[in-house]
């Protein structure tokens, strides 16, 4: 490269270099306007409405989140002049979350199943107590999801929740899944696991995983697998079984009134069958029963319900079921007896007459 | 065509045998078929069969009908035993009789060895014989148990959980066995087996044909002809 031209360029760059620190002074310079009143701890305003609005932004936590290299408007794209002559709008996450965007966010399309999902019509319905993005990710201290210091953390997951289901929050705590899951335990189920995330339907869509149709598929995500459940002591042909039973079959076939797992068991407050507070305990059975069967009396609770005639628990059950498959097989056996000795006279008497005829009446016609 | 008509037959079932018998192929059709695809339910070709019946209500319908057509039959056997002299001659010779397992055993022994002669039975072969009273017993099995899972949720109610659970087993075990032991054996005993095949006419005509006759059934067939049997 030539003298002047190697200068050229020199020069070029020098001016990009500058232009840019420039800009990122600027960009500071806008946090730093908008942390001269928002950094202040105690910055708050009170509605006409009487609710008090916190409006203090750590902004070391800010730093430590996920959006660390964000300045204020990145975000807050609306605010332009200090003080904002219009209230700011809430933050539109879309504005980066989407796939195909080339600010550095996850290239997922998360957005777009939370827009499907109960909390994303109630949104857009406008009722005013549905989630946005911000209920249950935070908004300045957002953190990865499997940071335990994360709002959407596993075992934090629950408490985002309750939030708002404050009622199926306190049920689900004093359940065993509950209860296990405060244990520290890493099989236990949260909320999303049934429910799923951004995708959450009300029970009575036909694709939601709570919908009748699809209970035991949900349960059986866990409920199936021996690796987990023998750590627990549970049986993992419980999901096998309610699908032979009379309800399995009968939900296969479309009759939702039939009992899932959740009729039974119920869906947030499961307690083992040895709690004397569980619907499943034998001294419950027949008021759970009677729910579908009035009249349901101390008999439902004479005998196992999830019974399975291939196991020895299943007692009488089984051995009877054993007899028959014995009985079965025999007669199988039998009848392919009976064939053969009559194929292997026939060969033979045909034999005996030369082969000359085949299909001669002599060899064909037996007793 | 004439040629056909020259073969000499025998008759073996009366008119009203072979409507009976109709129906009874039709009532356990009914019966197989509804409560198979119940049995086999997690497979393609039950699930189509259960759409085919209108669904699970129209499985249950199919099935109950099936069971009142049966019973139906078993009552009109009942009948035609008080009121008919044939039926009670059949049901004279379809008693069984040791010498019944010793012609059975000399007709495996024939089968294997070939020596001898091969056995001449009655008016009932011992395998016959075997059907008729295996079927009844299954029947009375299949409706006390079936009577039970009529309205499981009342028998739970009634008797238990566990004795309904009980019945449902031996309700399903039985069919199979049935199946194989009643429809399977009976056709190939009967349709396929000795000289019979394609079938044995007797279910449509009541007649089937002299020499097989002779040869199933010959002592019966020398009974007849010292005419101390028409």
């Amino acid at each position: 490269m030539t003298g002047p031209s190697m200068l050229r360029l020199r020069r070029i760059l020098w001016v990009g270099l500058v232009a840019a620190a420039f800009a990122t002074a600027a960009y500071a310079q806008e946090d730093v306007r908008c942390l001269s009143c928002h950094g202040k701890p105690g910055f708050r305003k009170t509605l006409p409405s009487g609710q008090v609005l916190e409006l203090f932004v750590d902004p070391n936590l800010l730093r430590l989140s996920v959006h660390k290299d964000k300045h204020c408007v990145d975000c807050h794209a609306d605010v332009s002049e200090v003080p904002h002559p219009v209230t700011p709008q809430p933050v539109n996450c879309r504005r980066c979350h989407y796939n195909g965007n080339t600010s550095g966010a996850p290239q997922l399309a998360k957005y777009l199943e939370f827009e499907r999902s109960v909390h994303g019509k109630a949104l857009a319905a406008g009722n005013p107590k549905a989630p946005t993005c911000q209920d249950c990710h935070g908004s300045h201290f957002i953190l990865p999801g499997s940071d335990p210091r994360s709002r959407v953390f596993r075992a934090n997951i629950p408490q985002v929740c309750g939030t708002c289901h404050l009622k199926i929050f306190a049920e689900y705590e004093a359940s065993i899944h509950g209860k296990a899951l405060a244990k520290g335990n890493p099989d236990a189920p949260v909320c999303t696991s049934c429910h799923g995330e951004h995708n959450i339907e009300k029970p009575e869509e036909t694709t939601s995983t709570v919908n009748p149709r699809h209970v035991a598929n949900t349960c059986a995500k866990c409920h199936d697998k021996v690796v987990i459940m023998e750590k627990y002591g549970v049986n993992a042909e419980q999901v096998a079984t309610y699908e032979e039973s009379f309800h399995g079959i009968a939900n296969e076939f479309g009759v939702l009134k039939a009992a899932n797992c959740a009729s039974c068991h119920t869906a947030h407050d499961i307690l083992p069958p040895s709690d004397p507070r569980s619907s499943v305990n034998p001294a419950n059975i027949p008021k759970t029963c009677g729910k579908c069967h009035p009249g349901a009396n101390a008999n439902f609770a004479n005998g196992r319900i999830h019974i399975d005639a291939k196991d020895k628990s299943a007692g009488i059950v089984y051995w009877v079921a054993l007899g028959f498959k014995i009985l079965t097989l025999s007669t199988l056996a039998g009848l392919f007896i009976h064939i053969g000795l009559d194929l292997y006279r026939k060969i033979r008497n045909h034999q005996k007459a030369g082969g000359a005829k085949p299909g001669a009446p002599s060899s064909e016609i037996q007793p | 065509m004439t040629k056909q008509r020259r073969v000499p037959m025998v008759e073996r079932m009366s008119l009203w045998q072979r409507v009976v018998h109709g129906i009874l192929i039709l009532a356990i059709l009914m019966l197989v078929v509804s409560g198979l695809a119940l049995v086999y339910h997690q497979h393609g070709w039950a699930q189509a069969l259960i759409a085919a019946m209108g669904g699970l209500g129209g499985r249950a319908v199919v099935h109950k009908a099936g069971a009142v057509l049966l019973v139906l039959v078993g009552l009109s056997h009942l009948l035609s035993l008080m009121v008919s002299p044939r039926y009670r001659r059949d049901m004279r010779e379809s008693v069984p009789r040791l010498s019944d397992l010793r012609q059975g055993w000399s007709g495996v022994l024939w089968r294997t060895t070939g020596k001898g002669q091969p056995p001449r039975y009655g008016r009932f072969t011992p395998m016959q014989k075997f059907q008729y009273w295996g079927l009844l017993a299954c029947c009375l099995v299949m409706g006390a148990s079936g009577a039970v899972l009529w309205s499981p949720q009342a028998s739970v109610g009634l008797l238990s959980k566990r004795f309904v659970d009980l019945m449902l087993v031996v309700h399903s075990s039985q069919a199979q066995v049935i199946f194989i032991l009643f429809i399977l054996w009976h056709l190939y005993d009967i349709h396929l087996a000795g000289g019979n095949f394609p079938m044995n006419p007797a279910w449509l005509t009541g007649k089937m044909r002299e020499d097989l006759f002779k040869a199933q059934h010959g002592a019966e067939w020398d009974a007849m002809q010292k005419g101390t049997k028409e």
